[in-house]
């Protein structure tokens, strides 16, 4: 679409304006594949019309009209003689931008276009992905801020931990079955030996959520029995708890109870 | 291809030529840009976002979810329910029932019967529709309360429950008549707040009551003069 444009403002054939650089036949010689000139300091050859050819110039035959100079028409089977290769000088990008001034359409061979094809749809790929992606990348970003990963604290077995304040230490055996307890389940009792370090943090925060968990991340509901009064906590001074759960009879000894305040940090007792 | 040797003026594209390339291309871009306007219409209205995914079963099949795994085991229809408590006798052990209350209605009650099983997490599934051929929707009846029904319970994973959920409905709803169930939303307070705000793609199962109309006949022909319910834990 853009080799098209300012084909308009193409100045009609004998209004061709005065160009400098445009080749020293003007209306012949209009090379239809040359590239474009870029600066260069490279002493350019001066071609005069008894020199013989350079060898890597090599024009189509139909590009070439009726009267070039047979001097710039390479011999086809001449000697080929060491000559230095013009990059594209002022002549040949006088050429260029002459044929471009007067609306003549560049022609591409079949490898060109398949080449441009593949970098507009390389191109088209890149851009759709850098989109997608910035946005991806936004909203993730968004949501692990606000929606950040669980900490979980794995608690050995016998040993105590800290959280909200208070020191937990729990013990997890199978416990006797429960009236209408449903069948190919088994229940768990824990005890729960809570110590308050202060007593600031656990006036905003005891009691904490119970949870029974296997490593797979399946959950199971587990009530606290016996919950002391936050007012009855003084610190130093441990308190029991017994939770009891019900969970599948083949989690009997792999069910952990799971302590926690909120989504964000957890207690895990290994067993 | 143009001619060699064709003059500059003879290769360039005539101006209808390119008059019509450019109202060809203005086209296709005008085309494009309203498809892209046009596409912005497909938003989803609030019943659209509360749209939950529903899983089909015939009677007995499981319907499974995401988040739960439900099938009918059992449907009754009856015009009485009694409801009872049961207690031990401490001395004895024995375990006698005492039937505290007795609740008619001038239509059917309907009692089904499902088993459910949670994946992952307890998921309490106390939402449930009888939805009639036709797009009516009746809710659990009021006048049983969630003890009798186990309906309140969560139900876990790793072994199937069983619910009661007991619909007041009128007669002509039971052919083709299906038992929907959905779980309840994460939203908390935000449901209220911005109601259809969100698209959550809550599990729902529909489980068919009935086989086909005739099984449905059959129900009402063999209504039982009473259902009991009775406390469980």
């Amino acid at each position: 679409m853009s080799r098209d444009r300012g084909r308009d403002q193409a100045p009609e054939p004998e209004e061709e304006p005065f160009d400098a650089f445009a080749a020293k036949t003007p209306g012949s010689a209009t090379s239809t594949d040359s590239w474009e000139a870029f600066p260069t300091t490279f002493p350019i050859p001066v071609i005069r019309p008894d020199d013989p050819p350079p060898a890597s110039y090599t024009p189509r035959a139909p590009a070439v009209p009726d009267e070039v100079p047979s001097a710039v028409i390479p011999a086809p089977a001449g000697p080929r003689t060491p000559v230095i290769q013009d990059p594209g000088g002022p002549d040949t990008a006088g050429r260029r931008r002459a044929s471009r001034e007067r609306g003549e359409r560049r022609e591409r061979g079949p490898l060109a276009r398949v080449l441009r094809g593949t970098g507009l749809l390389v191109a088209t790929a890149g851009l759709v992905a850098a989109t997608v992606g910035v946005q991806w990348w936004d909203r993730s970003a968004w949501v692990a801020e606000r929606y950040p990963s669980p900490v979980v604290h794995v608690v050995g077995p016998g040993q105590k931990a800290t959280l909200g304040g208070v020191s937990w230490q729990a013990a997890v055996t199978p416990g006797s079955p429960a009236d209408g307890q449903d069948p190919g389940t088994v229940s768990l009792v824990a005890d729960v030996r809570a110590t308050p370090a202060a007593t600031a943090e656990i006036d905003t925060s005891f009691p904490p959520d119970f949870s029974v968990r296997d490593r797979a991340g399946h959950i199971w509901r587990a009530t606290a029995e016996r919950t002391p009064l936050r007012s009855a906590l003084r610190a130093g001074q441990p308190v029991q708890i017994t939770v009891v759960a019900v969970v599948p009879e083949r989690m009997r000894d792999t069910a952990e109870l799971v302590l926690s305040y909120s989504t964000r940090e957890a207690l895990r007792f290994a067993r | 291809m143009n001619a060699p040797g064709a003059s500059p003026a003879a290769r360039r594209p005539s101006l209808a030529r390119r008059a019509a390339r450019r109202l060809g291309a203005g086209t296709a871009a005008l085309a494009i840009g309203a498809a892209a306007v046009y596409a912005h219409t497909f938003v989803m209205d609030a019943d659209a976002l509360d749209a939950p995914l529903t899983t089909h079963a015939v009677p007995g099949a499981v319907a499974e979810t995401g988040w739960f795994s439900m099938r009918l085991e059992q449907v009754v229809t009856t015009r009485t329910i009694r409801l009872g408590t049961p207690s031990t006798d401490p001395a004895t052990g024995t375990e006698t029932v005492k039937e505290t209350e007795q609740v008619g209605t001038p239509d059917i009650f309907v009692v089904a019967t499902v088993q459910a099983t949670s994946a992952d997490e307890p998921r309490r599934l106390k939402n449930a529709w009888l939805r009639a051929r036709d797009g009516r929707a009746y809710q659990v009846t009021d006048r049983v309360l969630g003890i009798y029904t186990r309906a309140e319970r969560p139900v876990q994973h790793g072994w199937w429950s069983e619910l009661d959920y007991v619909f007041e409905v009128p007669k002509d709803a039971l052919p083709g008549a299906e038992v929907v169930v959905t779980a309840s939303s994460t939203n908390g307070v935000y449901d209220g707040i911005s109601p259809g705000r969100y698209d959550q793609l809550l599990p729902e199962v529909a489980l068919s009551l009935t086989t086909d109309d005739a099984a449905a006949r059959r129900l009402l022909e063999e209504m039982a003069e009473s259902v009991r319910l009775v406390v469980r834990p």
